[in-house]
């Protein structure tokens, strides 16, 4: 045979494994889309349509099925993401990370039983992936199973003994078996009070305290927690996350970009999401802000105006409006008029928020009308009543608007309740140089000079000042 | 994007100029035992599973309502998906328990014509006649709620009827007829409202009003709202991000109330309340006041005994559940179901959260919802009236849950020509506390005849054998009227406890001795969904055969003694008849 006729049988030979290989690929199940996927958002409509032409054309691939599951669970389509998930399990029955995934759907669904035996199968299956043997202990817990908890802990605690992860579950297991002496040992010692997962380290210690019967501290502590969950590491849901798709998606994902501040990336995505829907107010919202905090108040305060056409009442716009103008430093009678309005109001729906006290005070002040500007600061110190920057800023206005003792006071009052506020005796020696008062104003100087966190380059202005006083 | 404005709050002061120059930019206990194990009362779990607990009777009893939401234009408007309200007691003072169905209707408003909240009267035997039109008492408000009461002390139970819009007191100016006197009574608030509660906050003898509020919502204001894969569905309350403050009102007599609200320190916290349930939690004397919220931390407004409350609902443990999470709370339930002479309190909660079962452990609550075996079986349904009744007479609480979601989800729905139906759910009470899921879901035959949206839940027993009744409010469906079919029920007693005034003794506390022990049952009528339930208090006895003594401890803190009591029929108790202790 030629060397030509080898090449040639040899791609015939190609071909019809290849044929073959396609033929069985695209033999099996083909899913099923979503009953209304008509309804759906456009991309994400666009992404599944697309993951199901993937998964037709690879019908025995695993992979492909995984991910048509994962943009399905990453979009809240529990029932499509398990019927995804299920398929794979079904050619194989021992796919630790599917059997990680249906559990979480299974979860997310409300079928916590059925969830953790699933989520028992995948640590079994895979027993070396921490985040199914944590995920077991808690929902174990949850289930009210502790000895079944302790023994899925034990596994985690294996594999990565020093993730805090297994120390908070230590702390739950504690309080489950109404240990709470055990419980606040292991968050106090354990650091678990200090860091990102703080906030849930002490709605635990309110537990702890409360079950050790300290009321009051278990309080304290209550005030402290802030009902965030609790985090660990679990790659397999993170890759999952990706895949949440959609201008829903998207407008979540730019609000976690202006929390973080990327505020250049949070506007692009916000853009989109408005080009789609211009009349969605809350991404306009969150567009103003991030308008505001690039410096570009007057651009906010055009799709703020857009924003409260379509909605007058809108309470955040209404705010963010009032400071977008602050910002700005200037605008004409009606705007500034329109934006006190909008304010009175947003306050009368919401009279219990400081914010909208605060900035209704910075909006009277700029106003130039200093009187009216204590009063809603006083409400606002009313709300808040452990917030010193209220209180200084009230001395300020005191002082500014010639009111000396009642600025005094305000200062004074600040440097007994908080003296580790230095501003407040620097505003003490400020209002005293205003109102020529040259001995108080030398004797509080020198008080103030013996604070090692007293700017020098203030206090060299404030002792010029006080020379020049007779 | 509240939330985001307020990651924002501290940017803004030093934003703003200020003009001077030298200012700068400027344990250890375990379950308590069983209450009593009758030897041989049916609440194995065996026996429980057995054979459906309740048949669904409302043709045969002439129960022809139909609920109406007024969903089903181009944008889904928030109360579309939250009404529907019952009240089950004795209106008529013949003795068995009426029926009062609160209607949504039209949100823009009534017409002519408009469906409006419906009276039935029992007949005795559990048969009923429509008598709306002839007593007066068919309000056509956008209804959410129904509070019963006796306000004006003549002995006849009145009703308050929420709505989203002005609230309604109809007077009951007995022979089942009512007069509407919400604006002179000052009680015609506009908010949008859920579940109310009559109860003598002062101890003068006048109940007073307590009134959940849901959201700061209006028509106008309706929001277009979306899954999370972009299916146009129902907002939820975060959507609007609007919690208000429930309101409280002051009877004074002579047919008027106060809005003590602000006054008494309610103005302090907001919330989405949705449930209400009273009662004396840490047995100070004085009526305290617990709010289930959606989807924020619960109130529990402890009255000072001076008028004011505080909210120490994160203090004593019951604001969020043992992960710290608020949840969706909907309906509330207080009961001493550990037997330990506390009230204990359930709160039921939106899909994929668990119920969350507050143990009262004296000085403070612990979510013990997964010891006593609640944490799992109710999470895939969203969950709205419910009841702690025992239904087979075993002396246990049993467990009812009338469910149905607020939110379209991508699994397979009950029922194609409702996406938002589920089944219902009864747990029967075992000792130990606990609580098992009955294999027949919500107590019936299995099939989706009975798959509805459910909201309210108002129990009683309508025909008067003895077994507690269960009436379901259906979204858009008609309302289900349980009938208690427990095979071989268990003896039980049921007493009315009646105040000076001659009026049902709300709050009263009971304590029901029986060979040894003691069973704590309070005199209430809110609690559930929306619901106002018969104040009777309904007893189970198993094989005990008599009731030694029954200890009445009145609102205010006098006690007195009742009995002995024959069991399996009804014994009215009279305040100022009984032994002074």
């Amino acid at each position: 045979m030629s060397r030509r006729s080898i090449l040639v049988v040899a791609a015939l030979l190609l071909s019809a494994g290849g044929g073959g290989y396609l033929a069985y690929q695209r033999a099996g199940p083909m899913p099923k889309p979503p009953a209304d996927i008509e309804t759906l958002d456009p991309l994400l409509r666009r992404r599944i349509e697309q993951e199901l032409v993937r998964v037709g054309n690879r019908r025995r691939s695993t992979p492909a099925w995984r991910r048509l599951g994962m943009v399905y669970e990453a979009n809240a389509l529990y029932g499509d993401a398990a019927r995804c998930y299920e398929h794979i399990l079904s050619e194989r029955p021992n796919d630790g990370e599917s059997l990680h995934r249906l559990a979480r759907v299974q979860e997310r669904m409300g079928d916590l039983s059925r969830a953790r035996s699933t989520m028992e199968r995948s640590a079994l299956a895979e027993p070396g992936y921490a985040a199914s043997w944590c995920r077991l202990a808690l929902w174990s817990l949850d289930l009210g199973e502790h000895e079944a908890g302790a023994a899925a802990l034990e596994k985690a605690r294996a594999l990565t003994p020093d993730d805090p992860t297994i120390h908070f579950i230590d702390v739950r297991l504690a309080l489950a078996r109404r240990s709470p002496d055990t419980a606040i040992s292991l968050l106090e010692r354990g650091g678990l009070l200090e860091g990102a997962q703080a906030p849930y380290g002490f709605h635990l210690l309110s537990n702890a305290r409360r079950q050790a019967g300290d009321i009051e501290g278990a309080a304290a502590a209550h005030a402290k927690g802030d009902g965030s969950r609790l985090r660990f590491s679990d790659p397999w849901t993170q890759e999952m996350q990706r895949w949440q798709t959609g201008y829903a998606a998207m407008r979540r994902s730019a609000g976690r970009h202006v929390l973080a501040g990327r505020f250049a990336v949070a506007q692009q995505l916000l853009e989109q999401v408005l080009a789609e829907d211009p009349l969605d107010v809350r991404s306009l919202n969150m567009l103003a802000v991030c308008r505001i905090e690039q410096g570009d108040p007057g651009a906010a305060m055009e799709i703020l105006t857009r924003l409260l056409a379509i909605d007058p009442v809108h309470h955040d716009g209404a705010l963010n409006f009032v400071r977008a103008l602050l910002r700005h430093g200037s605008a004409d009678g009606e705007v500034s008029r329109a934006a006190f309005e909008r304010l009175q109001r947003a306050l009368e729906l919401r009279p219990s928020e400081s914010m909208g006290w605060r900035l209704m005070a910075s909006l009277e002040e700029a106003l130039g009308r200093p009187d009216e500007s204590l009063e809603a600061m006083e409400r606002a110190m009313a709300l808040e009543p452990a917030a010193t920057d209220i209180r200084l800023k009230a001395g300020y206005t005191e002082l500014k608007k010639g009111a000396f003792d009642d600025a005094l006071e305000r200062f004074r009052g600040l440097k007994e309740t908080h003296p580790e506020l230095t501003e407040a005796w620097f505003g003490e020696v400020a209002t005293l140089v205003y109102a020529g008062r040259a001995s108080a104003a030398r004797t509080a100087l020198e008080e103030l000079s013996q604070r090692s966190d007293a700017d020098p380059e203030r206090l060299a202005q404030l002792a010029s000042a006080v020379a020049g006083l007779r | 994007m509240g939330t985001i404005t307020r990651a924002l709050d501290s940017r803004v002061l030093p934003g703003v100029a200020i003009a001077l120059a030298l200012a700068p930019g400027c344990g250890g206990s375990s379950t308590p035992p069983p209450v009593y194990e009758p030897a041989n009362s049916a609440n194995s779990a065996d026996e429980a599973s057995g054979s459906p607990w309740f048949r669904e009777v409302h043709e045969e009893v002439g129960i022809d309502f139909v609920h109406v939401s007024d969903a089903g234009g181009a944008l889904r408007r928030f109360p579309e998906i939250m009404g529907g309200g019952a009240a089950l007691a004795d209106l008529e003072g013949d003795g068995d328990p009426d029926l009062y169905l609160v209607q949504s209707g039209e949100l823009d408003g009534p017409a002519p014509g408009s469906p409006v909240n419906r009276l039935f009267r029992n007949g005795g035997a559990g048969r009923f006649t429509d008598i709306t039109e002839e007593s007066g008492s068919g309000d056509p408000g956008y209804g959410m709620g129904v509070a019963l009461g006796d306000v004006d002390n003549d002995g006849a139970l009145d009703l308050y009827v929420t709505n989203v819009g002005p609230n309604v007191l109809l007077l009951n100016r007995g022979a089942l007829t009512f007069e509407d006197r919400s604006e002179r009574a000052g009680v015609d608030q506009r908010a949008w409202s859920t579940s109310a509660a009559f109860f003598d906050l002062d101890v003068d003898g006048r109940l007073d009003l307590f009134c959940c509020n849901y959201v700061d919502w209006s028509l106008g204001g309706e929001l277009a709202c979306s899954t999370a894969a972009g299916r146009p569905d129902y907002c939820s309350p975060n959507s609007y991000d609007a919690p208000v403050a429930d309101s409280l009102y002051r009877n004074e007599g002579g047919g008027r109330f106060t809005d003590v609200s602000a006054a008494a320190g309610l103005f302090a916290r907001r919330g989405n309340g949705l449930g209400v349930v009273c009662g004396d939690f840490d047995g100070d004397g004085a009526i305290d006041i617990f709010v289930a919220n959606d989807q924020m931390e619960n109130h529990l407004w402890h009255n000072g005994g001076d008028g004011t409350f505080t909210d120490i609902a994160g203090a004593s443990g019951c604001a969020v559940d043992q992960h710290g999470q608020p949840k969706a709370g909907m309906g509330t339930l207080a009961e001493d179901v550990d037997g330990d002479d506390d009230l204990d309190v359930l709160v039921v909660n939106l899909r994929a959260q668990a119920d969350s079962f507050f143990r009262n452990e004296g000085a403070y609550f612990n979510d013990d919802t997964a010891a006593v075996g609640l944490g799992g079986a109710s999470r895939p349904f969203t969950r709205f009236g419910v009841g702690w009744v025992d239904f087979n007479n075993d002396g246990f609480f049993d467990l009812y849950q009338a469910n149905g979601r607020v939110a379209i989800s991508s699994e397979l729905h009950a029922r194609s020509d409702d996406p938002y139906a589920e089944p219902n759910l009864l747990f029967t009470g075992q000792s130990g506390g606990r609580f098992d899921v009955s294999e027949h879901e919500g107590g019936v035959p299995s099939g989706l005849e009975l798959v509805h949206t459910s909201r309210a839940a108002a129990f009683g027993d309508i025909d008067g054998d003895g077994g507690m009744d269960v009436v379901v409010v259906n979204r858009d469906a008609f309302a289900y009227v349980l009938r208690n079919v427990v095979p071989d029920r268990g003896h039980w007693a049921r007493f009315r406890v009646l105040d000076g005034n001659g009026r049902d003794a709300l709050g009263a506390e009971l304590r029901i001795e029986i060979e040894g022990r003691s069973l704590r049952r309070d005199v209430k009528s809110a609690y559930s969904y929306c619901a106002a339930n018969d104040p009777r208090v309904h007893v189970g006895l198993g094989d005990v055969a008599n009731i030694r003594r029954v200890r009445v401890r009145w609102p205010g803190g006098r006690e007195e003694s009742f009995g002995p009591f024959e069991v399996d029929r009804d014994h009215i108790l009279r305040a100022g008849e009984g032994t002074e202790r």
